[in-house]
């Protein structure tokens, strides 16, 4: 069952942690949570879900332990604004390049890459996004939104003047 | 409302609409509106990308597969002992219970009877020779209802086991108990007393279960002791030379692989030795299936803390099994095999 759902785990880890190094790490505890915990499973879920809750929360500590470390390496908002430049140049090319579609997703602040990768990622519903990052229903909506916006402009090229962090500091 | 909030708003809409959260009203409003559904149309495909699967590297998927693997509880495949185990124990249970039930129990009985209520168990003798009879065929029921695995397998030695109470009991009655009908002369076999010598023989039964798990202990402290032991688990550069050590000394002291390991011997072992708690879950250590234990011991092979357990053969001509487990990050299986010929193979 582990092998079975080790794509979906590992690749929901690597679009959480937004790069490789901390994706192994993240990875590896996420499955041996899921082994850890498995005596907890009473199989009234299906085990995809179970273990998706599990792999999930396993990353997202992962992630919070790597944000209380110093961090090396350009910030979000410079290689945001490197990426935009890049894209600009072809549009069909950039959409069909989905290595470019991921870095702008590992570009995007952790507020709104975590619940927009639940969602595409994992397939959790607002509700489920909701009671995993102990946040009102109504935040998960707006920062997935605003996450998906920004991924637009990055890869669109779109220069309307986007509010999406902004937005963040008055929620 | 200005443009930017209008911008949010519809940005909100669009996301919540590719991900079914919109109302009747709102999923109307996006359908009915071409530059939402335009601006949906972008959105799905950036959402192709995002909800894809990352590729995966195969060498790292190993990895973490293997690591977390690791992590698993080990009940299931680090000490498979065999129900063969209990019924085994069973069996003797019965035989030792049948035996004291009907040697020692009225004996007892009798002597109860002449100090107690001489005049009324005056014909306690006779009394005795049919309630024995029948309280034998109760205990045999009783037997047979807390062992139920003897009378559920099909197997030629638990049969005859069971059955060898019962053939006591009818010799006894046949050869030295007085005929039955001599006991239905007797005023004074009430049921009431015969339920109470049921109950009697129901608890020598139990002091007997307990009995025969102490000679067992017993048996295996007489023939083993502790400098045998620890020749046996005495430290060892590798595991090769650990294995020809244990063979060599199968060949010059077989009786240290003979005797089942009691229950206490195993809990006693899984006390002292903590860190061995990763092999197994100690609720389940006995209702594993397996082989029947002989010996469990800890030594040290190559500097590593080990974990040994001897079970009884499967097949005679096979001798007994070894497992070794090494305690490090994980239990690990190192080995598994036969040393009845000092070759053991994987």
């Amino acid at each position: 069952m582990l092998r079975e759902n080790y794509n979906r785990i590992f690749s929901a880890c690597r679009k959480l942690a937004g790069n490789d190094a901390d994706a192994d790490d993240a990875t590896q505890e996420a499955l041996c949570s899921i082994v850890r915990k498995i005596s907890s499973f009473k199989g009234e879920s299906r085990f995809s879900t179970w273990a998706y809750r599990i792999a999930t929360n396993a990353c997202l500590d992962e992630i919070r332990k790597r944000n209380r470390r110093p961090r090396l390496g350009f910030s979000d908002t410079d290689q945001s604004q490197s990426l935009s430049g890049i894209v600009s140049q072809s549009m069909e090319d950039q959409i069909s390049d989905r290595l470019l579609i991921e870095e702008a997703l590992n570009s995007l602040p952790d507020d709104f890459r975590i619940p927009l990768v639940l969602r595409d990622q994992i397939g959790m519903n607002y509700q489920e996004i909701a009671e995993v990052l102990s946040l009102p229903q109504g935040t998960v909506k707006s920062r997935i939104a605003r996450g998906r916006e920004r991924l637009k402009k990055d890869i669109f090229g779109n220069q309307k003047e986007s509010q999406d962090v902004k937005g963040l500091e008055h929620e | 409302m200005n443009k930017t909030s209008d911008s949010f708003e519809h940005s909100e809409l669009i996301s919540a609409y590719l991900d079914g959260e919109v109302t009747e009203d709102e999923r109307a409003l996006v359908e009915s509106t071409p530059t939402l559904l335009l601006e949906v149309e972008k959105l799905q495909k950036i959402t192709e990308v995002t909800s894809s699967i990352t590729p995966i590297d195969p060498v790292l998927r190993e990895k973490h597969l293997r690591e977390a693997i690791s992590h698993f509880p080990n009940e299931e495949t680090v000490v498979p002992f065999r129900q063969r185990k209990n019924t085994q124990r069973g069996l003797l249970l019965a035989a030792v219970a049948a035996a004291l039930a009907f040697i020692v129990v009225p004996v007892i009985n009798s002597q109860d009877n002449k100090s107690d209520n001489g005049e009324i168990f005056a014909t306690g003798s006779v009394e005795n020779s049919k309630t024995s009879s029948e309280a034998a065929q109760v205990d045999n029921d009783q037997i047979s209802e807390s062992q139920p695995l003897e009378r559920s397998e099909p197997n030629v030695d638990s049969q005859s086991a069971v059955e060898t109470p019962q053939d006591t009991a009818d010799t006894q009655n046949n050869g030295t108990q007085p005929p039955k009908n001599s006991t239905e002369e007797s005023p004074v076999a009430t049921d009431e007393e015969e339920q109470a010598f049921a109950e009697e023989e129901e608890a020598e039964a139990g002091s007997a279960e307990e009995a025969s798990e102490q000679i067992a202990s017993a048996e295996f402290s007489e023939e083993s002791t502790d400098a045998d032991i620890s020749l046996v688990f005495e430290e060892s550069a590798t595991l090769d030379a650990f294995l020809e050590h244990v063979a060599s000394v199968w060949e010059l002291h077989s009786d240290l692989f003979t005797s089942p390991l009691s229950n206490d011997s195993i809990n006693n072992f899984q006390n002292s030795n903590p860190e061995f708690s990763v092999c197994w879950n100690p609720d389940n250590l006995l209702e594993m299936e397996g082989t029947t234990p002989l010996l469990i011991e800890r030594t040290i092979i190559g500097d590593e803390t080990s974990l040994v357990i001897i079970y009884e053969p499967i097949e005679p001509s096979l001798g007994p099994q070894i497992s070794v487990y090494q305690i490090s990050a994980s239990c690990t299986l190192l080995f598994e095999g036969f040393i009845f010929d000092g070759a053991p193979s994987d």
